[in-house]
C-alpha cells in the first residue's frame, strides 16, 4: 500500500513537472533533461534523430524481438506570424488548439527569451455562438512595435502558461497533459520492469510532431522496424460538453478497439489486465486514431500496434484534467504486458 | 555569365512549357536540355520526375536533394457534349469559379475559353460544375485534334515583365525550376547533389515522395514559391514582393527544425541576402513528404513569394528570384550541420 502511495506521489510529482516544460510541435528538445530524468534510470541507450524524436532503450532478452512503446513529447501551442503596427503579437494555431479557450488567457512567447504575455482582442469582434476567430486575437507582451521585433520574430513558439495543480481524488489540471501524461506512463512502466525479466527489448519512445500530423511516429517506426507498437496518448473523458463519450476520469486506462489496433494485440492487453486486476474501459474508434498509432500500424510492413489511453477533460486547452490513478494504472499495465510477453515476442502470432 | 535579357528568357521558356500534374514532358525536356552542360547523370524515375547529379570533385561530401517541383495546375476534360463543350475536373487547386473569362491550351496549342453556363434562379454559381470550355469546335474536328477526355489544359498566358517584377502562368513552381538550373550552373560544393524536378507536387506532393526514397539524402532543400500577401488593406502581411526569398518556418505538411531554418537564415545574413520568414497555414510543399521520408531527412526550404498564386497572372520580383538564386548557392556550398538537430 505504501509502496503504491509512494508511487502515486512521484507521478503526481512527474506529472506536475511535465506540464511545466513547453514543447510546442518541432520544439521538443527542451524535454531532453525530463527524459533523462524520467526515462533513463531504467534504460541503457538513449538518442535523438533528424525530427527530434528521443529514443530510449532498454534492452531484454537477446533475440526475443522488440516492442515500441510512444507517447509524444510535443503539445499543441500556437506560432507567431507577425507584430503589427502597435506591437500586438498575431499567431496562428500549431495542432489542433481548442480556439474557444484562447480569449484572455496568459501565455509564454518563446522569442530571444520567454516572454509573459496574454491573449487580447485585436479587434472588438463577437459572433454569436461562435469562438472569436483568430485573426481577431492577438498576444500582448507590453511592448509597442520596435522593442518586439528586437525579441520576437515569426515562427517563435508560444505555449500556455498555466500552472499545474492538484486537485480533489488525485486529480491533476494543467497545460500539455496531453501528452506527458503518455510520457509518465512509460516513465512508470520503464520503472516497473526494472530488476523484472522481459523477453523483448522495450524502445520507448518521445515522439516528435504529433499533433500536427503524427509526423513523429512515421520515421520512428521506419528506423525502430518494432515487432509490435503501442502508442500511448489521451482520449476525450465525460465532460458537461462531452457528447458520445464512454471514457470516465478516474475509472482506469482505455483500450482502444477499432481498424487501426491489432485485435489480438488488443486482446492480449484486455486479458492481461484482467488477470491483473487492472480496471480498463473500452473505447471504439472506427477510423485511423488521431493518434502515434495511425502511423506506427502502416510502417513498413505493418506493424500489429495497439493504443492505451489516459481518460483526460477539456483536450487542448491549458486546463486539460487528468487522474494520476489512471496514469499509474497505465504504466502497471504496459509493464505487466511487456513482462508477459517472455519468452520470445516473435513467437507470438500477432497475425488475423 | 548570361545577361540579364537571356537569363529571363530561360524564365520565359520554362514557364510557356506545358505541364500539368501528370504530363510534364515537355517541361522535363526543356530542363533536361538546359542542364545538360553541367551534369554528370540526368535521369527519370517512374512518376515522371527528373533527377539531375552533380558530383563533387572530391569524394567526402554529403547527398544532398534539391527539390522544386515543375508540375502546373490546370483541368483535364471530363466530357464533350455534341456541340463540342468539354466539362472538366480541376488538376491541383484551380480555382475554377474564379476563373471565368480566363483562356486555356491544350498541349496542341487549341485554346479555349472557360465560361459559365446559363444559370437557373437560385443556381449556385461557385459550383464547378456550371462551367464549362469552348474550343469554338465541335466535336469532330475536336477530335480530330487528338481532344478527348482525358486531355489537360494549363492557362495561356505569356510571361509580361517590368524592371522590377515578372508576371504569369506557372511560376508556380517554374521559378523554382529556374533557381535550382541556375544554382547547378554556378554551384561549386564538395556534396553530392541531386537535383530534382519532382512531377504531381500539385496533385499531392507525390513526385517528391518516390524521389526522396530512392535517393535517401542526408539532407534537403526545397525551392518552391509562397504566397506573397501584401496587399491592399492587410494589417498584417507577412511576405512581401522585393523583401528577398522566405526561408521556411511552417507550412501545412512540415514544421522545419529550428536549428535548420536558422542555418539557412544565418548564411543568409553572413551573405547579406536579405530574407523573409515563411508560414502559411494553407498548402503543403514537396518538403512535406521528403522530411519524412524513411527515417527523415533534415530538410530546409526557401520560397520565393508570389501574388494572385495559381492564377494566369502570378506576379513576383526579380530580385527575390536572383537572391533566392544567390541563397540556395550559399547553402549548397557549406559545410551543412548534420543530419540531426
Amino acid at each position: 500500500m505504501s509502496e503504491s502511495t509512494d508511487l502515486l506521489l512521484w507521478v503526481e510529482e512527474i506529472l506536475a513537472e511535465g506540464s511545466a516544460l513547453s514543447g510546442v510541435s518541432a520544439h521538443e528538445a527542451g524535454l531532453g533533461p525530463y527524459l533523462a530524468k524520467i526515462w533513463g534510470p531504467s534504460c541503457t541507450e538513449s538518442r535523438t534523430d533528424a525530427l527530434g524524436n528521443q529514443f530510449y532503450l532498454k534492452p531484454g532478452r537477446r533475440g526475443a524481438g522488440k516492442i515500441l512503446l510512444a507517447a509524444h513529447a510535443d503539445e499543441i501551442g500556437l506560432v507567431v506570424t507577425a507584430v503589427d503596427e502597435k506591437g500586438f503579437i498575431r499567431f496562428a494555431p500549431v495542432g489542433g488548439v481548442d480556439e474557444r479557450a484562447l480569449p484572455a488567457q496568459a501565455v509564454m512567447v518563446h522569442g530571444r527569451r520567454d516572454l509573459p504575455g496574454v491573449i487580447c482582442f485585436a479587434a472588438a469582434k463577437r459572433l454569436a455562438d461562435k469562438p472569436i476567430p483568430l485573426a481577431h486575437l492577438a498576444v500582448d507582451i507590453g511592448y509597442g512595435r520596435e522593442e518586439t521585433l528586437a525579441l520576437v520574430r515569426p515562427g517563435d513558439p508560444i505555449s500556455f502558461a498555466c500552472e499545474f495543480k492538484l486537485l480533489l481524488n488525485h486529480t491533476g489540471t494543467g497545460k500539455a497533459l496531453d501528452d506527458r501524461a503518455g510520457l509518465v506512463v512509460l516513465a512508470v512502466c520503464l520503472r516497473d520492469l526494472t530488476g523484472r525479466t522481459h523477453g523483448p527489448d522495450v524502445l520507448a519512445v518521445a515522439t516528435a510532431q504529433e499533433e500536427v500530423g503524427c509526423r513523429g511516429a512515421v520515421t520512428t517506426a521506419f528506423q525502430a522496424r518494432p515487432d509490435a507498437a503501442i502508442a500511448v496518448d489521451v482520449t476525450h473523458a465525460q465532460s458537461p460538453d462531452a457528447k458520445q463519450v464512454t471514457a470516465q476520469l478516474g475509472r482506469g486506462p482505455v483500450i482502444a478497439r477499432g481498424p487501426n489496433l491489432h485485435p489480438l494485440l488488443t486482446e492480449y492487453l484486455e486479458e492481461l489486465a484482467q488477470s491483473e486486476r487492472i480496471p480498463l474501459q473500452t473505447e471504439a474508434i472506427p477510423r485511423a486514431t488521431g493518434t502515434d498509432a495511425r502511423a506506427l500500424q502502416l510502417a513498413g510492413q505493418g506493424v500489429p500496434t495497439a493504443l492505451i489511453s489516459v481518460p483526460l477533460r477539456y483536450m487542448h486547452t491549458p486546463v486539460e484534467t487528468i487522474s494520476a490513478q489512471d496514469v499509474l494504472l497505465a504504466g502497471k499495465l504496459l509493464a505487466a504486458a511487456i513482462a508477459g510477453l517472455s519468452p520470445d515476442l516473435q513467437e507470438l502470432e500477432f497475425r488475423y | 555569365m548570361p545577361d540579364s535579357d537571356e537569363k529571363w528568357r530561360l524564365l520565359r521558356e520554362l514557364t510557356a512549357a506545358f505541364g500539368p500534374s501528370g504530363q510534364e514532358d515537355e517541361v522535363r525536356r526543356l530542363i533536361a536540355t538546359t542542364a545538360t552542360a553541367r551534369a554528370d547523370e540526368i535521369r527519370e524515375d517512374t512518376l515522371g520526375s527528373l533527377i539531375v547529379r552533380r558530383r563533387p570533385a572530391t569524394g567526402g561530401g554529403r547527398r544532398v536533394m534539391i527539390c522544386a517541383h515543375m508540375d502546373e495546375i490546370g483541368v483535364m476534360t471530363t466530357h464533350i457534349d455534341e456541340a463540342g463543350f468539354l466539362r472538366f475536373a480541376p488538376v491541383g487547386g484551380f480555382r475554377t469559379a474564379q476563373m471565368e473569362g480566363q483562356r486555356l491550351r491544350f498541349q496542341s496549342g487549341l485554346t479555349a475559353v472557360l465560361a459559365r453556363q446559363f444559370l437557373e434562379p437560385g443556381q449556385d454559381k461557385t459550383e464547378n460544375r456550371r462551367y464549362y470550355l469552348d474550343t469554338g469546335l465541335g466535336p469532330e474536328a475536336l477530335a480530330a485534334q487528338g481532344i478527348d477526355v482525358g486531355a489537360m489544359a494549363v492557362f495561356a498566358a505569356p510571361l509580361t515583365e517590368t524592371a522590377a517584377t515578372v508576371s504569369g502562368k506557372a511560376l508556380d513552381n517554374r521559378i523554382g525550376c529556374f533557381v535550382l538550373l541556375e544554382a547547378l550552373r554556378r554551384v561549386r560544393s564538395r556534396h553530392d547533389l541531386y537535383f530534382v524536378f519532382s512531377a504531381q507536387e500539385e496533385v499531392g506532393l507525390r513526385g517528391a515522395k518516390t524521389a526522396a526514397f530512392a535517393l535517401e539524402p542526408d539532407a534537403a532543400y526545397i525551392v518552391d514559391t509562397t504566397i506573397a500577401d501584401d496587399i491592399p488593406r492587410n494589417p498584417v502581411a507577412t511576405l512581401r514582393l522585393g523583401a528577398g526569398p522566405a526561408v521556411k518556418v511552417m507550412d501545412r505538411t512540415i514544421v522545419v527544425a529550428p536549428a535548420r531554418r536558422d542555418a539557412v537564415a544565418a548564411l543568409a545574413q553572413s551573405a547579406g541576402i536579405p530574407f523573409q520568414w515563411e508560414i502559411i497555414d494553407r498548402g503543403g510543399t514537396d518538403a512535406g513528404p521528403v522530411h519524412l521520408s524513411r527515417g527523415g531527412v533534415a530538410t530546409a526550404g526557401i520560397a520565393v513569394p508570389v501574388r494572385y498564386i495559381h492564377s494566369p497572372a502570378e506576379t513576383a520580383a526579380k530580385s527575390d528570384i536572383l537572391q533566392a538564386c544567390d541563397l540556395l548557392v550559399r547553402c549548397l556550398e557549406a559545410d551543412f550541420p548534420a543530419e540531426s538537430g
